[in-house]
């Protein structure tokens, strides 16, 4: 437990270094943000008043002690383009992302471990040496390649999907999920590859170890020692690379929602950067890493929970 | 004369060796070429050869953990092995407890109580106490864990122990205390033992009777007088010499 509030604390501490420093690098880049809103015509009484007015005059550090306040509050600021607050814009596009990566994490589980133990367990048979052949091609596949791919598959060709028909979930869930699918699969793709041959070589190395000879000379089966002794600790490397993964999907999904059309962060991020809307910006960098120092922080615990020996020391 | 607990008649294992290309011929190497020898109860056997000499898998084929031609005929039940490294040969992630009581859940037969009972005591007979059942193994010193490989070895009573090279990655006092409790429990178990080792002076201090191996042959069997001090082939002369026992001259 003890171990489990150092993580979170880590983890505030990380939040708070993210977003000032977030809010420090648009302080300087954005320029004045009271001229941008009222446009290069403005007299300069009425910009400097709308200065004084949003607080632009005071020191920088106590404008970022009310931004993180206000946002805390779940008040993001107002966006320069679209006039609305952009609380409004994010928090609708939040459960598209967080349900396409949580999708595409599910579906790279699914497909890694099994495929892993079950090529670690028949090292250099057909099956694994086929196997292998398709990770190597498929590793080096980009996401939005594969989505490209799996467009052309299973929505031209076998018209599982209707490409570019994403439905919104307050419509219907279950057609949105059906929708989200197809993109996460192209996210999932790659890392399950990665992640099939690293369980592969960890289950292979684990089995070398002296332990491992020591369960077969106490009367363990072959099964025995890979389910009871070898597969925990082999998982141990893998569960940090499945947490980096989902770190990544996170990010990567940005592309991806280009590539099927889905209105998620990414694309607003996307869509704000080129209008130079840095409210919106920010506030979708800060979601963005929220989530991901979040879903750090859950692996570490329960990467915590696996290795007895992390959380002793 | 004794009862006899173990003979080994005749016995080959030969290794496929890894090939480079699929066009290879497939090539074997042979490690043991038609080892026969026999063992009594209650006897230390030194088994001493340099490295590659085919102790380790004349042990291994004892245990029947690899596949071998020939016959060995075992009059006692499930023969325990002890490791070299007491470092690698403890499950990491599993408490001494777990470790410890594994041989008697695979058995089965036995309720939670019994098991508990028989650990505790177990820990207690290798010098240790019930308060390392909760511990991981990183938490203990060397010496600590090849106790508690030696204590996972005789959970099940064997009557015969294959201790392979079994402190000579300990440090010198450690090495000491290691070879004491194996002669207290061969005594205090009725425990015959196959002492693997390449050093010569350990073995003398440990053992009844000494086989020397060389390239999967056994060169020499005898007491460990008559080997030491009255030995036969060259190849032992050459040994004891480099060793600096150098009794003969």
């Amino acid at each position: 437990m003890k171990y489990a509030g150092k993580k979170v604390i880590t983890m505030i501490i990380t939040l708070f270094a993210v977003t000032l420093f977030v809010f420090l690098a648009f302080h300087f880049i954005s320029g004045d943000p009271a001229t941008s809103m009222l446009g290069t015509e403005a007299t300069p009484e009425r910009v400097e008043a709308l200065r004084e007015e949003m607080g632009l005059n005071d020191p920088v550090l106590l404008q970022y002690g009310r931004w993180a306040l206000n946002f805390l509050k779940g008040d993001m600021g107002i966006s320069y383009s679209y006039r609305m607050s952009v609380s409004e814009m994010v928090a609708d596009k939040i459960p598209v992302t967080v349900t396409l990566t949580i999708l595409a994490f599910l579906m790279m589980v699914v497909i890694a471990i099994p495929l892993g133990i079950y090529t670690a367990k028949h090292v250099g048979g057909v099956i694994d040496r086929i196997i292998y052949m398709i990770n190597q091609v498929i590793m080096a596949f980009p996401p939005f390649f594969a989505g490209i791919l799996i467009t052309l598959v299973f929505g031209r060709i076998l018209k599982l999907f209707t490409p570019g028909g994403y439905v919104s979930y307050q419509k219907d869930f279950f057609g949105f999920v059906g929708y989200l699918i197809f993109p996460a699969f192209a996210i999932a793709l790659p890392k399950a590859a990665m992640a099939v041959k690293l369980l592969r070589s960890s289950v292979i190395s684990e089995s070398k170890l002296d332990y491992v000879r020591t369960a077969y000379s106490r009367g363990n089966s072959t099964k025995a020692v890979l389910y009871k002794h070898v597969l925990k600790n082999a998982l141990i490397p893998v569960i940090t690379f499945l947490g980096m993964a989902l770190a990544d999907m996170i990010a990567g999904s940005i592309i991806i929602e280009q590539v099927f059309s889905i209105p998620g962060l990414g694309r607003i991020l996307l869509t704000s950067i080129s209008n130079r809307d840095y409210p919106v910006v920010m506030a979708v960098i800060v979601c963005i890493s929220l989530l991901v120092l979040v879903v750090n922080m859950v692996v570490d615990i329960i990467y915590g929970l696996v290795d007895p020996r992390i959380s002793i020391e | 004369m004794a009862e006899k607990i173990l003979e080994v008649s005749d016995l080959c294992v030969s290794y496929e060796c890894a090939r480079k290309t699929p066009f290879e011929k497939k090539k074997s190497i042979q490690v043991l070429k038609e080892v026969s020898f026999s063992m009594e109860k209650g006897e230390i056997l030194g088994l001493v050869g340099e490295s590659g000499s085919g102790k380790t898998t004349l042990a291994r084929a004892i245990l029947g953990m690899i596949p071998y031609e020939g016959t060995i005929i075992k009059t006692i039940e499930n023969p325990q092995m002890v490791f070299q490294d007491p470092y690698g040969s403890l499950n990491p992630s599993k408490k001494v407890g777990w470790i410890l009581e594994e041989p008697l859940r695979l058995k089965g037969g036995y309720t939670d109580e019994e098991r508990h009972e028989k650990v505790v005591a177990m820990l207690h007979m290798v010098g240790l106490d019930e308060k390392f059942m909760d511990r991981y193994p990183r938490q203990l010193s060397g010496g600590q864990r090849q106790r508690v490989c030696i204590a996972g070895a005789l959970m099940l009573e064997p009557k015969l122990l294959i201790a392979d090279e079994p402190v000579s990655a300990l440090d010198v006092t450690i090495q000491a205390q290691i070879l004491e409790l194996l002669q207290r429990i061969h005594k205090e178990m009725d425990l015959s033992i196959i002492f693997i080792s390449h050093d010569l002076r350990v073995v003398y201090q440990m053992c009844d009777t000494v086989m020397i191996m060389k390239d999967g042959q056994i060169v020499e069997r005898g007491t460990v007088e008559e080997v030491y001090f009255n030995h036969k082939s060259e190849y032992t002369g050459n040994l004891l010499q480099s060793a600096g026992i150098d009794i003969n001259s």
